[in-house]
């Protein structure tokens, strides 16, 4: 079930609500019960197979964590590592097999020159999410940061079906508190009205603007595959345009998801964590990180690249730590040498960013006015940021190389001075070029100029106001709701 | 909280009341034809309901270049690949390109069709009457071919619809849609009754016109009335394009060209006058499509344009692809 679909607006969402409300003023425990229950039928809904791998992961971990806190109790220190390291092998091992066991094996194979298959692996949804999840549970009761085993809790704050499929991803010590407070379980109405207030954002920003941007986005990459095949190269012109295209749909994309989980999550009382904070006004990749994707990136430094040594152990090391970092987490959006090369790239602007800032703009740079070295960094992070996405949108390296090398100019059709005063930008494809400009030239404005969703709140005030806010949002819904009618999943599903 | 508990009440009544009212009505809006998806008339009125011809598969291959008897160029009546069919049952090897991805037949096409490797004796030019003066003169203009190549040329066609359920519903459309469907069918039965009701001009350039004995030339419900297109215009086709006809005669060397002008639908059904076929055909022995329209017309073929869309029915495409074949037959220098 999408956020963006009838099914979830008009029946799923009010009966659950309802139903949870109605529930929680007999006990919470029914409330926490019947969300959890509404969660594992929304996880099921697309495939109700993959329910029992669901529940399996959830009771394997939770059985764990309560086996390696008793282990706490008892001072087993040992033993309570030898169950941690066991525990995190087998949900490794369970991503790998579902994510990653086709992606190394035809690898392998193309190495070898073998042909082993393990015949198709249907992705489950969310299983990079749930899984990360869990591990994050597994680390903490390790160390001892786990105050609370309530099992239905840990249910809901795994499954809560507002994170479940596409993050953020969550941390236990966030969640259950939530969970276990009884006032989480009765309406409250300023909580519902700025929940809906960002859900409906979220849902213009997914089917007005990312829905919009994507048969442009996709059409260009396509194109340029079919140029491949027959000799023909993109312009300068088809390769920003393909790249902006998918630069600004993969934000509207996933922050408009993370927006409506936000806003689903606050209607039933239940904080979120923010998940983007304005990245494409970043200016440095060390900043771009700080504002993308926060949960992943706190999760990666958290779990990983500090367990890793993080920047304790000399800069060389600390370089290192930060690359195998990035590459990991590019691993984690999917099995794919593009997403490997994604991740790659990203460590290597990271650690140049660290470079800089240490040899050079601390040392030299001083004396620059601080609005030049936001512009020009802003400039450099933004066009290093829409290079990177290049990768991780194409099929392969080799289109890539030939969307970076026209975007660069070093390997692009030319397009004559008449074909770009008459619009006809886009001869790869049948899209018209001002209509797409049309769209990327508000779309850059408003992710470069305009405040993050976290700042929408309901405005309390006179009728006047509360007529304001509401003649606003029914406006937005009803031209976004105006948008369905066909299938439109978010991109993160796939992760 | 009195003004968040307002504006929260209000805001879910509001969306589930439109939700509620939205289903009620969306059903009809599912469309099959695409001027009943433009004009929002269901197809519970507009829909064809005759079963058409079933067509294999096997005949709708695209073949390459360098191995085609016959180049299609055309637009979209072309692009289904369906009435080519008529050609590959006999043996005939088909390449169907768009004009979209030729950009027009150059003063250099020849030498380029030849450079592609196509060594076939026919080229077919088709262009619907709506664009036909356009598409010809933007070819006399053009000095040199400049091809853009489409990632569809070369994908499989499907065969066409048999038959569909003009009552079948789907919940999937946009809700809007179904309240805007509702209200042009009240508008509908309302002009209809008129005594002198003739046409009602829709809106997205689609016009309801009442046809003389439609119902012995349709097979949908409301078989007095049909869809056209707005901008189909009753007056005759420029007379330029017969000077154009001649000048890209001049540019085929080497090759048997054949002519095909589709008339638009609003021509077959409301302005069957039209001389511009018959002085093509006079001229240049351009097959003389808007006669033998008429005359499938006067022998009652039913749908031959169904009453929802604004392409032919598969019959119809048959008779013009027999109507093709027939004019390569009598300028053929191989045997057939």
């Amino acid at each position: 079930m999408l956020f963006n679909s009838y099914s979830f607006i008009f029946l799923f969402l009010p009966v659950i609500l309802v139903g949870f409300f109605q529930l929680g003023r007999i006990h919470h425990a029914y409330a926490a019960a019947w969300l959890a229950l509404a969660s594992l039928f929304f996880y099921g809904y697309w495939n109700p197979a993959y329910i029992g791998l669901l529940l399996g992961s959830i009771v394997g971990n939770y059985g764990f964590g309560m086996w390696i806190a008793k282990a706490g109790v008892r001072q087993e220190a040992r033993r309570k590592k030898h169950l941690l390291i066991a525990a995190i092998t087998l949900n490794l091992a369970l991503l790998a097999y579902y994510k990653y066991a086709n992606f190394f094996l035809s690898s392998a194979n193309s190495l070898a020159g073998t042909s082993l298959s393990l015949g198709e692996i249907i992705l489950p949804l969310g299983i990079s999410f749930f899984t990360f999840t869990q591990i994050a549970f597994l680390v903490d009761t390790y160390q001892g940061k786990v105050k609370e085993y309530n099992f239905i809790h840990y249910l809901l704050f795994v499954t809560y079906f507002p994170h479940l499929i596409a993050g953020p991803v969550l941390h236990h010590k966030d969640m259950m508190p939530q969970f276990a407070h009884t006032s989480t379980y009765h309406i409250n109405w300023v909580n519902v009205a700025t929940g809906l207030l960002l859900f409906t954002l979220g849902l213009c920003k997914k089917v007005l603007w990312a829905d919009s941007l994507a048969p442009y986005a996709t059409a260009i990459f396509d194109g340029v595959n079919h140029g491949m095949t027959i000799g023909t190269l993109p312009t300068i012109y088809e390769a920003w345009s393909g790249a902006l295209a998918y630069t600004l749909q993969i934000y509207f994309d996933f922050s408009g998801y993370t927006d409506m989980a936000l806003g689903i999550a606050l209607m039933f009382n239940i904080r979120l964590p923010i998940n983007f904070n304005s990245p494409y006004q970043s200016t440095s990749i060390i900043d771009f990180w700080r504002r993308w994707h926060i949960t992943l990136s706190t999760f990666l430094r958290d779990y990983l690249y500090i367990p890793l040594g993080g920047n304790r152990h000399g800069k060389l090391r600390r370089y290192g730590n930060l690359l195998a970092t990035m590459l990991l987490g590019g691993l984690w959006h999917g099995a794919g040498w593009t997403f490997v090369v994604w991740g790659a790239l990203h460590g290597v602007y990271l650690t140049a960013n660290h470079l800089w800032r240490e040899m050079i703009s601390q040392r030299h740079l001083q004396w620059v006015p601080g609005w030049m070295g936001t512009l020009a960094g802003g400039a450099l992070t933004f066009v290093a940021v829409v290079a990177a996405w290049v990768v991780f949108r194409a099929d392969n390296m080799a289109q890539a190389m030939v969307m970076l090398n026209a975007m660069f100019g070093i390997n692009a059709r030319p397009i004559s001075l008449d074909a770009v005063l008459h619009g006809n930008l886009l001869l790869i494809t049948d899209m018209s070029g001002r209509d797409l400009l049309r769209l990327l030239l508000p779309g850059l404005l408003w992710v470069w100029l305009l405040p993050n969703s976290i700042r929408v709140r309901f405005i309390k005030g006179g009728a006047i106001l509360t007529a304001a806010q509401i003649a606003l949002v029914l406006y937005m819904l009803f031209v976004a709701i105006d948008q369905f009618g066909s299938y439109s999943p978010f991109l993160y599903f796939q992760f | 909280m009195r003004h968040a508990k307002l504006f929260s009440i209000l805001v879910s009544v509001a969306v589930l009341g439109y939700g509620a009212a939205g289903f009620y009505f969306l059903p009809a809006a599912t469309f099959q034809g695409e001027l009943t998806r433009m004009a929002l008339l269901p197809e519970s009125l507009f829909g064809w309901t005759k079963p058409q011809p079933a067509l294999d598969i096997q005949w709708m291959r695209q073949a390459a270049m360098n191995e085609a008897d016959v180049l299609v160029i055309g637009d979209s009546f072309s692009d289904g690949r369906i009435w080519q069919t008529k050609l590959t049952r006999r043996g005939l090897k088909v390449r169907t390109e768009s004009w979209d991805s030729l950009r027009g037949v150059c003063a250099d096409f020849m030498p380029w069709l030849r450079a592609q490797g196509f060594a076939g004796k026919y080229i077919v030019l088709e262009s619907i009457e709506r664009n036909l003066a356009k598409d010809l003169s933007k070819s006399v203009a053009c000095q040199q071919m400049q091809y853009h190549a489409h990632a569809q040329t070369d994908t499989l066609r499907y065969p066409p619809t048999v038959s569909f359920d003009v009552n079948h519903g789907n919940y999937g459309g946009k809700l809007s849609t179904g309240f805007r469907t509702r209200l042009n069918v009240l508008d509908y039965e309302r002009r209809s009754q008129a005594a002198n009701f003739s046409t009602w001009t829709l809106p997205n350039d689609v016009t309801l016109a009442r046809v003389n004995h439609g119902c012995d030339l349709f097979s949908h419900v409301r078989c007095n009335d049909a869809l056209f297109l707005s901008y189909d215009q009753p007056g005759e086709v420029e007379s330029s394009a017969l000077k154009n006809i001649e000048i890209l005669n001049a540019r085929m060397n080497g090759v048997t060209l054949i002519w095909m002008f589709v008339p638009n639908k609003s021509t077959v059904y409301l302005y069957p006058g039209k001389q511009f076929w018959n002085e093509a055909q006079q001229r240049y022995g351009a097959p003389n499509l808007l006669r033998m329209m008429r005359r499938a017309l006067d022998e009652k073929t039913v749908d031959l344009y169904p009453a929802n869309g604004s392409h032919t029915s598969t019959p119809g495409y048959l008779l013009m692809g027999e109507e093709i074949f027939k004019a390569m037959q009598q300028t053929a220098t191989v045997q057939l």
